[in-house]
This record gives C-alpha cells, structure tokens and sequence, in this order.
C-alpha cells in the first residue's frame, strides 16, 4: 500500500481552507478590544534603581498573616503568573486570602551590566523581605520561587534561612547536570566571561533565540499556521496574543549576574556539590531548614523533572513535598493540569501553619 | 513590550510571505526569528556605521543561518535522493531531470542555498580586506589601525569558518529528514490522506534529526567554539574603536566598563558599611537598654539611701532625746532624797552581787591552776577565749 494518498482537489481545498481560516482569523484579531497581557493591578511598595518589589491589588482584604512573596525569573517576565483573570495563579492566591506580592527586577540597560547575583539576592530579594516582614510585623515569610526565580528564592533561604517560614519552588532547576537538559548542554562550551565581555548586557532577543532553536520547526512554522485555528475564537485568540507578547517581552539580562548563573549553575553544577558562592560568601543548602513545596512537570523540556527534584538531596529540610503535574514548562501556570495548583499551594501552606 | 500592532504586522508580515513563496511570486522568505537573533548579533558587531560593509551586515550572516534551517525545505537535496525521487515520482529519474526538477523547485520556493552563503561570507571578506588596505594607506591612522583590522578580519574569518563547521553537522540533513519521513510513512497504520498529515508527519522527522543532532557533544563544541570566537571578534573590533576614540579624547567603551566596576565596588561597600550601621546600632540600642536598667536600680538605690537618711536623722534625735531624758533622770535624782536612799540601797545591792558572782567564780580557778599539767585541757581553755573575746567586744560595742 502506497503510505500516501493525497488527492490534488483536496489539496487545493486544503490550502482554500486554510486561507479562509487565515481571513477569518485576521479578522477575530482586528476586533479583539484587550489583548494586554497581566490580570491583576499592581502597586509599586519599595523601589532600589530599576527594581520594585510590587503588591498585586485585591478586592478581598488578606487574611493570612504571612504574606507570600514571588521570585520570578531574570529571563522573561512575571507576567506569566498572572496572564488573564481565567489563567492566574496569582488571583487564586489572593482569593486564599494571601497578600502576595512580586519582585520585578525591571528591564537592566547598559549601565547595569555589573550587576551581580549578590546584588539581586542580597541586595534587592533581601530588601524585599525586610520590608515585608517588618510591613506585615512577622519574622518569616512564604516565598515561591519560580524557574530560575526559584533557585534564586533557594540561594536566598539558604543565606537568609531565619527569614523564610515555607519555601514553594516551581520548575525550579537545581541539578544543571541532566540527561535531558538541552539547556545545559548548549552552554557548556561557551566562554561567558568572554561573551559578556563582548557583549555588557546579554540580549534578551539572543535568549529568545535559544529557547526556539530548540524547537525551531514546531516554534517558527507549526505555530504559526496552526495559530488561524486559534485566533478565530475570540477569548483563545486573546490568549494565544497575551502568550506571545509575554515570550517576546524578554528583558536583557545584567551581563555580570548572568555569567555568573550560567557559570556556577549551568556549567559547573555547583548547587548540587554546595560550593556556590555569593558575593565572598559560600552559600551552604544544608541551612535550609524551612518546610519545601516542589511543583514541576512531567513534560518540561527546560527544566526537566529530574533537576528540579534534586532539591531534596541538597537542602537541609526534611519536610519536603512534591508534586509533579502532568505538563510542561509553561503549562504550569496555564494549562488545565495546573487548575487545582493554587489550591494546592494553599492548602500546604495552611497545614504549615 | 510588543504592542499589538507590532505583532500584528509581523505576524501578518510572515503568514504574506510563506504564501507568496508558496504562490511562487519573488516575496523572500519570512523573518522566523532567527533573523532578529542574527540581527542583534551583528549590529554588536558592526557598533559603527563607517565600519559595517556595504551589503546589509545581516544578509551576511542571516543568510547562511536561514540556510541551515532552509534545508529541512531544501529540495534541491531532497531530491538528491534517489529514494525520494522515486517515492514521489515513481520512475528513476536521471541527473539532469533531478536538478532541472530541483532548480524548478528551489525557484518556486525561493529558498536561499549554500552557495549564497559563501558568497556572502566572501563578499564580506572582501570588504573587510579593502578597508585594511584602505587604512594602511591612510596616515592619519597608520599602520596601528592596519594591525587591528587584521586582527579583526582574522577573528572574524575564524568564526565563519565555525560557522561552517556548525553547517557542516547539519551536512546532508535534508536526506536524513527524508529518509526518516519515508521510514515514518512506512511503519504508519494508515495512509496520509491530505497535506497537514503530511506535514505534520514532516515536521515531526525533522525536529526529530534536529533534536539528534543539536544533543550530540560535536554540536555543543562546534556551537561553543562559534560563539566564542565571534565574541572575540566582537570584542577586538570594540577594542580597536575604543583605541581610536580615546586618541581623539572621547569617552571609551572600556572606560565606562572600568566606571561601571567601580559604581559596583563602591555600592558593595555602601551595602558593607550599611550593615555595620545597623549592626552598630543594634548594639547601642542592647547597650541603652542595659543603661536604661541600670539606671532603674541606682534609682532604687538612691531611694534606699534617702530612707536611711531619714532613718539616721530619727535615730539621731531619738538619741538626743534620750540623752536629755538622761540629764533630766539625773537631776530629778540628785534633787529627791528618797530616790537618793535608793540609789544607794541598789548600788550596795549591785556591790553584794558582784562579791557573791566573784565568790562563785573562785573554785573554778583553783581547779584550773591544779590541772594545769593537763595539757589539752588546758589548750581547750585557750582555745575557747578568742572566741570570747571578739563576742565580748561586740557586747561592749552593743551597749
């Protein structure tokens, strides 16, 4: 039997289809009113230079005492917690009654190239947590990490491990070292020093870059004539456009903290031997002592399963927990599997108190 | 943040252009992102505008990089191979008839080759080789700046030659996706009725040779060696502008860089000294709070001694009261002869108890002196007298 079998008349019906699809689709997006990516108000509560540590503004007065602080990733922004009303973590969270607030590391220019990972968790995380637990007058605080925002919150606790009361990571990488983790292996042969040398600042777009060259015919040719499907329906087309303003909205990364992560952590793999070092200071896991909540998926091609479970090994706390969802890296905050996620975090969080 | 009309034309801007290609009209092929990656990278390393080529300084590197990713559509070799050819034709086709059937093809689909890649890089070359000489000729900028050309044009020549060992472990890729595409058809349960299982069936052979490719350790060194010789290169071009620049006493590159490091330094130290602060006045705030308490018992204490002040002044008039009582006893007895008589009587009183302790007191001493070969007994005695004495004194001093 001949494996194919496609008729030239239903080619060309194919392809007729498809372009109506195109016309009909070009129009949904033309009528479409809010496209603006981000639920929920924020409010500006502490600012050093380009930072701010920003409260995410709810109708419902918070009701628990320990304010939940997110770390988000350098690479791309915060916006993906909180993407639509229908699709935000971060509304669920303030319907359990947190204050939850977000540290917005802002878009570093040139003159920010020297930035270190010190100054982005000792200065600026650390500023963040003082003022919250002097703000909600408590001497710990929750803090979900997420992506690399979640072993920056991991390096934090382990040198701040008085001011955290629970630690949620989710997707967080934390064993550099895995079989699957093309990441990794795209970096190990760069000479970081060198490129920021020669570049200052690491452009976001390079990152971007990246991230779709390593799945460069799914990414920039299956998306897209797939998308006419999509963009028909008003309310997925409006998602699908928020979901790609946030994957473009990638902010260049401070050349100095960004090799030094990729050196320590992609290609040494330095957390899992703790022997990173912040500043002068040797940052030691086993100090971590406070409850951890592990969130990751099963499909995740950034961060594969296996890295982020490595928390457990390094960290000194022997309340942990996991979850693994059955989805990708940024099916975590919007597919269906990550509905109940929420819930979940706050049912953890309220069993430790 | 994009907005939505920039996305708008973009996205408008690409879906226009795959169908112009597909309708076969001259549009070229669509940005797909890499474009801007390649864009970004080449305005770093052309900063100056005197400095970048003629041609379009992206076309030079955009090109070879859409061709690697243009071969997964490259007909031209697809067609190269025979089971291909056969599969969708169903004849042997000879040489002549495969290329004139693959130009037809790479025509329509206006797919950028190999071939224009190296021209471009020579084309480039080229341009790099007439501005040294352009300069070694120059003598305001002499020979120094001939130097740093060569350096340049050699970093750069170093990392297209990467670049091609990049290229080169995509060699015959567009075969592999093929072969892997027919195998896939064979082994699938059913038949590919229409152009999206097709495709889809396509896309899935080619992610999957990219996927087996882009995970080898040749790849990660080969893309490892390119990007770090074009970040030489871009560093000694940036090095040779600073150099020039800081002869005409513009502000450099490399200067700012040193700037930079110092405002981080110097923000440490603002954060150090910071901490000390606090940590200082943490302890002046425990060293108050102790003061604060030592104050409250020397409060105490003062009030203690206020008391016995109080106390001292009462026992001081109460002594003098008694004093006067006294003098007053006295005068009342020396002026009443009755009292007097009895003054008497009790001082003869008094003299006949003294005899009598004095009597009862004599056997006790006559005993003493006629043991007083008995040594221990005697030392007992000694013994006990000291500590008589101090009790004694203190008696005297009571009364």
């Amino acid at each position: 039997m001949k494996p194919i079998s496609i008729d030239s008349f239903e080619v060309l019906s194919e392809v007729s289809d498809w372009w109506q699809q195109f016309e009909k689709s070009r129009r949904s997006v033309l009528d479409m009113a809010d496209t603006a990516p981000g639920a929920t108000p924020v409010e500006s509560v502490l600012e050093i230079e380009r930072f701010r540590l920003l409260r995410f503004v709810s109708d419902t007065p918070a009701r628990k005492k320990i304010p939940l602080l997110i770390s988000y990733a350098l690479v791309n922004r915060f916006v993906i917690a909180d993407l639509q009303e229908d699709k935000s973590l971060v509304r669920r969270l303030l319907e359990q009654g947190y204050a939850v607030y977000v540290l917005d590391w802002g878009y570093p220019r040139a003159s920010d190239r020297m930035l270190d990972l010190d100054t982005y968790i000792n200065e600026y995380t650390d500023a963040a947590v003082d003022f919250l637990r002097s703000e909600h007058g408590v001497d710990a605080i929750n803090v979900l990490g997420i992506c690399q925002g979640g072993t920056m919150a991991l390096t934090y606790a382990a040198l701040h491990p008085k001011k955290i009361h629970c630690l949620i990571t989710m997707v967080t990488p934390v064993d550099f070292h895995t079989e699957k983790d093309r990441l990794s292996q795209m970096v190990q042969d760069i000479d970081v020093a060198a490129a920021v040398r020669a570049l200052g600042n690491v452009p976001g777009l390079v990152l971007n870059a990246n991230f779709n060259a390593m799945q460069p015919f799914s990414l920039n040719i299956k998306k897209w004539l797939d998308s006419v499907n999509t963009l028909q329906d008003p309310s997925k087309g409006a998602f699908f456009l928020r979901m790609e303003q946030w994957i473009n909205d990638s902010p260049d990364q401070a050349g100095q903290a960004h090799q030094e992560f990729i050196t320590q952590f992609y290609q040494q793999n330095r957390i899992v031997k703790n022997t990173v070092t912040i500043g002068d200071e040797r940052v030691d896991y086993r100090a971590v002592d406070c409850p951890i909540l592990n969130l990751f998926g099963s499909y995740d091609h950034l961060v594969p399963p296996d890295s982020s479970r490595a928390i457990k090994k390094v960290v000194g706390s022997k309340d942990y927990t996991e979850i693994e969802l059955p989805t990708g890296h940024i099916g975590m905050y919007v597919s269906r599997a990550a509905t109940q996620m929420p819930e979940k975090i706050s049912a953890w969080l309220e069993q430790k108190g | 943040m994009i907005g939505m009309d920039g996305f708008l034309r973009s996205w408008q801007q690409q879906q226009e252009a795959f169908w112009s290609g597909m309708m076969g009209q001259t549009a070229r092929p669509a940005d797909n992102g890499l474009t801007s990656w390649f864009d970004q990278w080449n305005r770093m390393a052309w900063p100056s505008a005197a400095q970048a080529p003629q041609m379009s300084p992206s076309d030079l590197f955009v090109a070879p990089f859409k061709d690697v990713f243009g071969q997964a559509f490259d007909v031209q070799r697809f067609f190269s191979v025979p089971e291909a050819v056969k599969f969708f034709t169903g004849r042997e086709l000879g040489e002549e008839q495969i290329k004139q059937l693959s130009d037809y093809w790479v025509g329509l689909l206006n797919i950028p080759t190999t071939k224009i890649a190296v021209e471009q890089f020579l084309q480039g070359t080229s341009i790099l080789q007439t501005m040294q000489g352009a300069n070694k000729g120059n003598p305001l900028v002499g020979n120094p700046m001939a130097e740093d050309l060569e350096k340049i044009q050699s970093a750069w020549q170093e990392t297209l030659e990467s670049y091609k060992d990049l290229l080169d472990l995509f060699g015959g890729y567009a075969g592999r996706v093929s072969k892997r595409l027919l195998t896939n058809l064979e082994k699938a349960d059913g038949e590919v009725k229409s152009l999206k299982q097709l495709f889809d069936q396509w896309l899935s052979a080619a992610e999957g040779i990219h996927k087996e490719v882009t995970t080898t350790p040749e790849y990660q060194q080969v893309f490892g060696a390119f990007v770090n010789k074009m970040c030489l290169a871009i560093t000694l071009q940036r090095d040779a502008t600073d150099r020039n620049l800081e002869k005409m006493g513009i502000p450099t590159y490399s200067e700012l860089t040193d700037v930079h490091a110092r405002i981080q330094r110097l923000r440490k130290d603002q954060r150090r000294v910071k901490g000390e602060l606090s940590e200082i006045s943490e302890t002046m705030s425990e060293m108050q709070d102790v003061v604060s308490a030592v104050t409250g018992v020397t409060d105490q204490l003062q009030k203690q001694a206020d008391e016995m002040a109080e106390l001292r002044k009462s026992l001081a008039s109460a002594r003098e009261e008694v004093a006067n009582m006294k003098a007053e006893l006295a005068k009342q007895t020396a002026e009443t002869p009755a009292l007097k008589g009895v003054e008497q009587s009790v001082r003869q009183l008094t003299d006949r108890i003294a005899k009598l302790e004095a009597g009862t007191a004599k056997p006790a001493s006559s005993a003493r002196a006629a043991s007083a070969t008995a040594k221990p007994a005697a030392r007992k005695v000694k013994a006990k007298a000291p500590a008589r004495k101090p009790a004694r004194k203190a008696d005297k001093t009571n009364g």
